[in-house]
């Protein structure tokens, strides 16, 4: 995408470099050929990899508007050093100034493991594409092999169900047999739920650790919900809420929205974790959006479910506007209990201050309203005061 | 100077008695902390439930409710502290011989790093020292705005510091003599009057010094000023009970004058807590409603708020008296009100050679 944009404003071709640490570094020079979808190799090299370096290299030219685009684009950076805690980010923007995006961990999250689509998940058009790359010439194993959580039993149980012969040769399906096909597959109600070893989120560590990193708040509190699917997708969201500290009070929450680790910047009225955030009763929780607050919603799916081919916004899905709004629930209940226990020792602070405020003073003036000359020692009333008020502090 | 003192002397006695409750007070508390606990004071509740009127007495009392300011209770903590200072600034204030008025004490209290929210917050701690120490402010030198005054031959004594010793006849200024600190304070000498005149207006009251009713009638002339501060009532008793002069009371012919009258008589819910502010055997003059009918005067209709008055004093315990009764219902009756100047339309003199006798006699 972004290749593309450099080559119709520039028409300057892009250099990728490419290593994976072994004798030989490959070099390419190319352009997209737009028509056709392929690329044009302009040219073509092979290094030698003598300080075995290891890396990818992308370099390509780009017209924009930088004075405009310039928060946004700085918006990005920010938002992805948030959610890739263990990445260096390093930006030198057109002015020449350096911006630098430090990480605080080396731990990464597990990568996701390769995964077949899941029956509820398919379209026409995967099924068609399914047939004639297949090397299976009956049903069951054409279902057996190219589904996940189908299993040989699963697939029987499937093809009875749906008065189609196990042994049909997939590629003699008709149009309309794809057809319904489809409607079948999503049908069938006894296929297991996709597992989510197919998607990568970042976990409260690192989510935890970047929030904290970027936006420098008081308190974090972080929650990865339990994988979820909508339509034979699986989907976990992961939810944070940031306070005080660096974080800016201006009379609404910060909302930072991701999907798959990538910062979501546009549209963000639309989105459905705003939606979620506006109709939580936050009161409940004793926040208030006047209050300096940042939420941060992570989706991570095999399809993230965007509503537009912008991929600005997440779309209202039932099963995601409930997960993402029992996240934020979880996170909201911890900020609750840091606050009220905040608020818990800031009276008793003030309770002990009211004490050693005035009862010197009471001390003083009865001494010479009865015309003594020592002033009685208030000590022990105080520890007594401050013993009771330090039981609760912790 | 070297005039000898005709009645009991009982200023300089107060003044001892003020120093050593005051002390006692502070002795309390320093004893609570010394020994470890939490200082605490307990003194009479003061809520509405716990007022009487004690027909006895003739003045409305506390009932037996006590409330406990502790040191230990946080939302004790602050006013505790603001009483023990107040005690104290009064303290220093007695034994220094100085005066204070309300607001200073207000404005006084920023000198220690004591604050009050409002001049009402440092009114109602007075208030409480007050009903712990069963003394009046006045008695630890606290004096509110004065404005009311006294005229006629009573010859006084100071003891303010500076004054200590001299005498001053209260005829000797023809506005009166404002009745402040040193006025109440002082001893009195000697008189020649045997009643006294207490007047709510200041137009009659000058009128009556004009006319020269403290010689025609033998009386000294008291000016209230509307409803009689707490020092001009304390000051009416002392003229009544030290030299046993009876107390007329001349107030408009309202509701409001009425109760002028008997706050004089019988004192205020409000200072329920104090004693020998009021003056159960003076009497209340005119002008009365059945007075706004026998002298046919000029009137002025009753209005709501006046109606709604007069039913609330209807209701009142001090309001017993037949006297009393038979005017409320005179008032509600005519639904007219006169002010003491009403009899001008006689006259300017009227008042003083007609009315002011005739009432002498019918309430003396």
């Amino acid at each position: 995408m972004a290749i593309l944009y450099g080559q119709i404003t520039t028409h300057q071709p892009a250099t990728i470099v490419s290593s994976t640490g072994v004798t030989k570094v490959y070099l390419y020079k190319l352009m997209i050929d737009i028509q056709r979808n392929r690329p044009i190799i302009l040219d073509r090299k092979v290094l030698i990899n003598k300080e075995q370096w290891r890396g990818t290299l992308v370099e390509f030219s780009l017209e924009g508007d930088y004075l405009r685009a310039m928060p946004k684009i700085l918006d990005y950076f920010k938002q992805t050093a948030m959610v890739n805690p263990y990445a260096n980010l390093t930006f030198v923007d057109p002015k020449g100034r350096l911006y630098k995006f430090t990480r605080v961990t080396k731990e990464m999250p597990a990568p996701p493991k390769e995964t077949l689509p899941h029956p509820y998940g398919v379209d026409v058009e995967l099924l068609q594409r399914l047939i004639q790359v297949t090397p299976y010439k009956n049903m069951l194993d054409f279902l057996r092999n190219h589904f996940h959580r189908v299993g040989e039993i699963t697939a029987q149980k499937f093809l009875e169900s749906s008065e189609l012969s196990p042994s049909k040769n997939p590629r003699k399906l008709s149009h309309e047999e794809i057809v319904r096909l489809m409607h079948m597959l999503r049908r069938f109600k006894d296929f297991l739920p996709p597992d989510a070893s197919c998607l990568s989120p970042l976990g409260d560590e690192l989510l935890k650790a970047g929030i904290q990193k970027e936006l420098n708040p008081e308190f974090v509190a972080v929650h990865q919900r339990k994988p979820a699917t909508y339509a034979g997708h699986p989907f976990i969201i992961e939810a944070g809420i940031a306070y005080a500290g660096e974080i800016p009070r201006r009379g609404s929450f910060l909302v930072y929205r991701f999907a798959n680790r990538i910062p979501l910047l546009y549209d963000e009225a639309s989105d459905v974790s705003v939606k979620v955030i506006t109709d939580m009763n936050w009161r409940r929780y004793h926040v208030s959006p006047d209050m300096p607050l940042a939420i941060v919603v992570h989706i991570c799916s095999t399809k993230v479910p965007y509503k537009t081919v912008g991929k600005e916004f997440i779309a209202d899905r039932v099963e995601v506007r409930r997960e993402i709004a029992n996240a934020l629930r979880e996170v909201a209940r911890q900020i609750q209990l840091f606050l009220s226990r905040r608020e818990h020792v800031d009276r008793e602070r003030k309770r002990l201050g009211v004490f050693s405020k005035y009862l010197p003073k009471i001390a003083q003036f009865s001494t010479e309203l009865a015309g003594k000359k020592n002033v009685p020692d208030i000590e022990k009333l105080l520890a007594s005061v401050k013993k009771y008020g330090a039981e609760e502090e912790v | 100077m070297g005039q000898k003192r005709k009645f009991r002397s009982s200023m300089v006695e107060k003044r001892k008695e003020v120093l050593e409750d005051l002390a006692s007070l502070g002795g309390t508390i320093y004893d609570q902390i010394d020994a470890g606990r939490f200082p605490a004071i307990d003194m009479p509740s003061r809520s509405t439930e716990n007022i009487t009127y004690d027909q006895q007495l003739r003045q409305f009392i506390l009932g037996d409710r006590r409330v406990r300011r502790s040191a230990r209770n946080i939302r004790h903590l602050k006013p505790f502290t603001q009483l023990v200072w107040t005690a104290f600034f009064s303290n220093e204030l007695s034994s220094q011989r100085k005066t204070s008025t309300l607001r200073d004490v207000y404005y006084s209290a920023q000198a220690y790093e004591m604050t009050f929210k409002d001049q009402q917050e440092s009114n109602n701690i007075i208030t409480d020292l007050e009903t712990i120490l069963g003394l009046s402010r006045e008695d630890f030198n606290i004096f509110p705005e004065e404005r009311s005054a006294v005229f006629g031959d009573l010859t006084i004594e100071y003891t303010v510091p500076g004054y200590e010793g001299r005498t001053l006849s209260l005829d000797s200024h023809p506005d009166g003599v404002l009745i402040g600190p040193a006025l109440t304070s002082s001893e009195f000498v000697k008189t020649t009057a045997d009643k006294v005149i207490a007047i709510e207006e200041g137009g009659l009251f000058t009128r009556f010094i004009e006319e020269n009713v403290h010689k025609k009638y033998n009386a000294l002339l008291v000016l209230t000023a509307g409803q009689a501060p707490r020092a001009t009532r304390h000051f009416i008793r002392r003229l009544n009970s030290e030299l046993k002069l009876p107390v007329y009371i001349l107030t408009d012919g309202d509701p409001w004058g009425m109760h002028i009258a008997m706050v004089i008589i019988s004192g205020s819910a409000n200072a329920a807590h104090l004693r020998e502010l009021n003056t159960p055997d003076a009497k209340w003059s005119g002008v009365w409603a059945t007075d706004i009918v026998n002298y046919k005067l000029p009137t002025d209709p009753l209005d709501e708020v006046d109606m709604k008055r007069l039913s609330e004093l209807e209701r009142d315990p001090r309001y017993v008296d037949p006297l009393w009764r038979r005017e409320i219902k005179t008032f509600m009756k005519i639904r007219r009100k006169a002010e003491q100047e009403a009899f001008s339309r006689y006259g300017l003199t009227y008042i003083v050679d007609e009315y002011l006798p005739s009432k002498l006699e019918e309430t003396g």
